[in-house]
Order: structure tokens, then sequence, then C-alpha cells
């Protein structure tokens, strides 16, 4: 329906262009002749309207209405790929296999200005996984390792004991099939205790001094 | 010694949410003190705080808003209440360090998901980083509204979860804040007549309010004291409820008064702008 809407509206401007054209090039008498001609048809012609006692007016004004509308509200929401377990255990080992190995790397690169190429990979990784992968389950505690890393460069200021027990626990889950959430929140949980934010994001505004 | 610390919502909120120069200000006063937190202020962090965040998911998820940007501008246009505008600032933050601000529909569909984990982490951790006091004589039912969201059925699932925690009918039937305030009855009394000895200015006047308003249930009877009437007395709720052998930390002026008549300990902290300006001196 919605493509319909939108067909119309191209459909009629296209028409209006076309006859502007046409109105330029032709004789005006042979061109009054083919208004006459085309409009006659259109009342004599019975329409399948017209057969059954309609009018078709209310109809078209109700689709020069539809013209107005605009594209936007044809939007269709777009789906994220999902897959079976299986499948979705094998891409997520595929993609990890290279993060762990970032995660190990980084530990020997601490303090020096080389750790950022294993900090830009194990950012890349996660958002690649999460493009993916989406429903993993695993996601839930990358992505918080994601936010406590990529957040304002703080991957920066981590140590590598962090990055080591970080490995750890990535390594735990990474070989469960069917990760439950209770074993997600406390790898999150843990990822916070061991000094990674997890929940970086900052409200200025002040909510407290009113009462 | 360690300290034990019963968070008001207004500090667990910083603790989660506050500008980082906050949060190290808190760790630096907390240190590694135990941190308590009960059920009544989880509901209160819940109705300010991951009601809202799902409110904001359910604007993104609308057909007609195509995009994060459609979603972060309709809603910095539409509401204007403060905690509303907190959440704009939290999501933009969020959605940004996630590269996930654009016109692309395909980042919609990712930033929906993503706010849900979100939301998942934000209650997790409140339901396991802080300890509980173990006190929870309101039984507050929005408080025990359950919590389940499925990865792929987020909308359904968060749709059901708001519904029950705003059916305040169903939830008021089942709560015990009747039983609580007539317990309490002596104690309320005390604070009404402290209320009475002041005079309104910027700093009583929320616990004038709250005073207003119990007066009002005594007056009243505790039926009459609705979930609405509830959230216009929590602080009180919070206090009355609160671990004698513990500090209350708080941002609020009305806990100043609360506490002495009580006999509670409280440590009142700065107001953002407050620690600010005496950082930049």
């Amino acid at each position: 329906m919605g493509t319909a809407r939108t067909g119309n509206s191209i459909n009629g401007s296209s028409h209006s262009s076309i006859n502007d054209d046409f109105e330029k090039k032709a004789d005006s008498s042979e061109y009054d002749q083919f208004k006459r001609s085309t409009a006659s048809e259109s009342t004599k012609e019975p329409t399948f309207f017209n057969e059954m006692g309609w009018s078709a007016t209310g109809l078209e004004e109700e689709l020069d209405e539809m013209d107005t509308i605009p594209v936007s509200q044809s939007f269709e929401p777009i789906a994220l790929p999902q897959h079976n377990v299986e499948a979705q255990f094998i891409i997520r080992k595929h993609i990890s296999d290279q993060l762990l190995d970032s995660l190990q790397k980084i530990q020997e690169h601490i303090g020096e200005p080389s750790a950022a190429i294993f900090a830009r990979k194990i950012i890349e990784l996660i958002l690649d996984m999460r493009d993916r992968i989406p429903f993993d389950p695993f996601l839930d505690v990358a992505m918080a390792l994601y936010d406590a890393l990529a957040y304002k460069n703080l991957w920066v200021k981590y140590t590598a004991d962090q990055y080591k027990v970080a490995y750890k626990i990535l390594y735990r889950l990474i070989n469960v099939k069917d990760i439950k959430d209770k074993n997600t929140d406390k790898a999150i949980l843990e990822l916070e205790e061991l000094g990674f934010n997890v929940l970086p994001f900052e409200v200025s505004i002040d909510l407290d001094s009113e009462t | 010694m360690q300290q034990k610390r019963f968070l008001d919502t207004s500090v667990l909120r910083k603790l989660l949410f506050g500008t980082q120069a906050y949060r190290d200000y808190l760790k630096d006063q907390f240190k590694d003190d135990p941190l308590f937190i009960s059920a009544y202020v989880k509901m209160e962090f819940k109705r300010s705080f991951i009601i809202s965040l799902i409110g904001f998911y359910n604007v993104l998820n609308m057909p007609s808003i195509e995009n994060t940007s459609d979603a972060l501008r309709f809603w910095s246009n539409e509401y204007r209440n403060p905690y509303l505008k907190a959440i704009h600032e939290l999501i933009s933050d969020f959605l940004a360090n996630q590269n996930l601000i654009s016109d692309s529909a395909f980042d919609k569909a990712k930033a929906l998901l993503e706010i849900g984990r979100l939301i998942k982490r934000y209650m997790a951790e409140i339901r396991m980083k802080f300890k509980d006091t173990g006190i929870d004589s309101t039984r507050c039912a929005r408080e025990q509204v359950p919590f389940k969201i499925d990865r792929y059925n987020m909308e359904s699932d968060f749709e059901k979860y708001v519904m029950q925690f705003k059916d305040v009918k169903a939830c008021r039937q089942k709560c015990n804040i009747h039983t609580f305030l007539d317990k309490k009855k002596s104690k309320i009394e005390t604070l009404i007549t402290e209320a009475q000895k002041l005079s309104k200015t910027r700093h009583t006047k929320g616990f004038i309010n709250i005073s207003e308003n119990l007066n009002k249930i005594l007056n009243e009877g505790y039926s009459k004291c609705t979930c609405s009437m509830c959230g216009k007395i929590g602080d009180a709720v919070i206090a009355l409820d609160a671990p004698t052998n513990m500090q209350i930390e708080s941002l609020d002026h009305s806990f100043d008064y609360l506490c002495p008549p009580l006999r509670l300990e409280n440590k009142k902290h700065p107001s953002e702008s407050q620690l600010h300006k005496k950082i930049n001196r």
C-alpha cells in the first residue's frame, strides 16, 4: 500500500512534466483536441466503479491526498541477522579467537602507544561480532567490555593484570554454547569488580538538589 | 573500622550514571565500606530511571521514527522534565560510544537491541552490586514485578514489564504500606511536629512538603496512600525503614530534617554543581 502511494506521487509528477513538454511542443489546437478526446473517453468508458453504481470521484480525491503523505510513513523495520545456536557458536568462536589473541597481546604493550593497535582490534572485533551475531548472549559481556574500553579511550587506563583477568572471564564463556543470563550478569559484575567501567555513561544534570 | 552505608536513591543514581568526577568523589568517600540499598530504593530507581529508559526504547521503536537521530531529536523536543532530559544525555552518550547515532535504519535496529542490553545491565547492577538491607517493610509490589527480557522478544517483554509496573491499582492492593505507616505512626507524628516548627525555605521545602503529605495520610486514613502519594513521601519511607546501624548517604536536603528526629546518622553529599565549584576553586 505504501509503495502504491509513493508510486502515485512519482507518476503524478512525471505526468505533469510530460504534459508541460507536450504543451510547449504541440500545436495548441491539436493539444486541445487531444485533451477533449481523452476527457470524453474517461466519462463514456464503463468502469468497474460505474458498473457497480459507485463513484470514483471520492477515491480519486483520497488518492490525491495520499500523495502528500511523506515517504517515511511507509518505513519498514529492518531485521537484524538471526542464527540458530550452532551457527551463532561457530561465528562466535571464529571471531573470539582473534579477540582473545588481541587481549593477550595488549598485555605486553601496556603503557606504550603500540597498545592502541590491539585496543583498536579488540574494539573492532566486538563491533564485528555485534553486526554478525547480534543476539548472541556472549555479546552481553563483550559489549560491556567494549563500553568500558571505547568510552573516552578508557582502554589506556587499564593494567596488564586487568586485561589478563578479562581474558579469563571471556575465555570461560566463549566455549559455552547456550549461555544463560545469570552467567552473563556474573561475568559483567566480575569485569566491574576488576575495575572495568562497564557503565561509564554520564549525566551532568543535577536531579537531586530540589528535595 | 568499616562503616555500613545505606544509599538513598539520589546517591545510587550518582554512582551509576553521575559524572566521572562525582563517582570518583563517592568512591573516595566510601572506600571499601559495604554499600547497602533497600527494596524501596530499588523501586525508586526503576520508577525514575529504568521506566524512562524503556520509554526511549519505545520511542525509537516507533515506525514513524526512522533512525536514532530522529529519536533523540524527538525526545529532546517533547520531554522537558529533568529526569527525561537526563535520559537524553545518557542515551546520547551511550549511542555515540557505540557509533549508533546516524540516519541509518539499520543502526536503529542495532540501537534497539543495544539499549535493551544496557537496560538489562543496569538492572543486573542494582540486583547484584549492592548488598540488600534485608528490610522490606512496605513490601512494595512494583519492586517485585518480574523483569525477564528475552533478546528476541524485547519489545513485548518490556511492554509487559511496564504495564505491570504501571498497574498501580493492582500493585497497591498487594503492598503493605498501610500497615507500615500504622506501625510508624508515632514517629510520623514526631516528623510532622518538627516540620511545623520550620519556615519554608529552599532547604526545608522538601521536608515540609513530605510532612504535609504524611499529615494528609494520617487524617484521611492509610488506605488513601496511593502509589502516587507514596512517591511524594518516598524520602520519609526510606528513612523510616532504614537500618539503625547504618549511615544514610544522600544528596537530598530532606534527610537533614528526617534523620535527627529518627536518631539516624546522615551524610549529606554535595550536588553535582557544588562539587564542581569545590574542585575548580
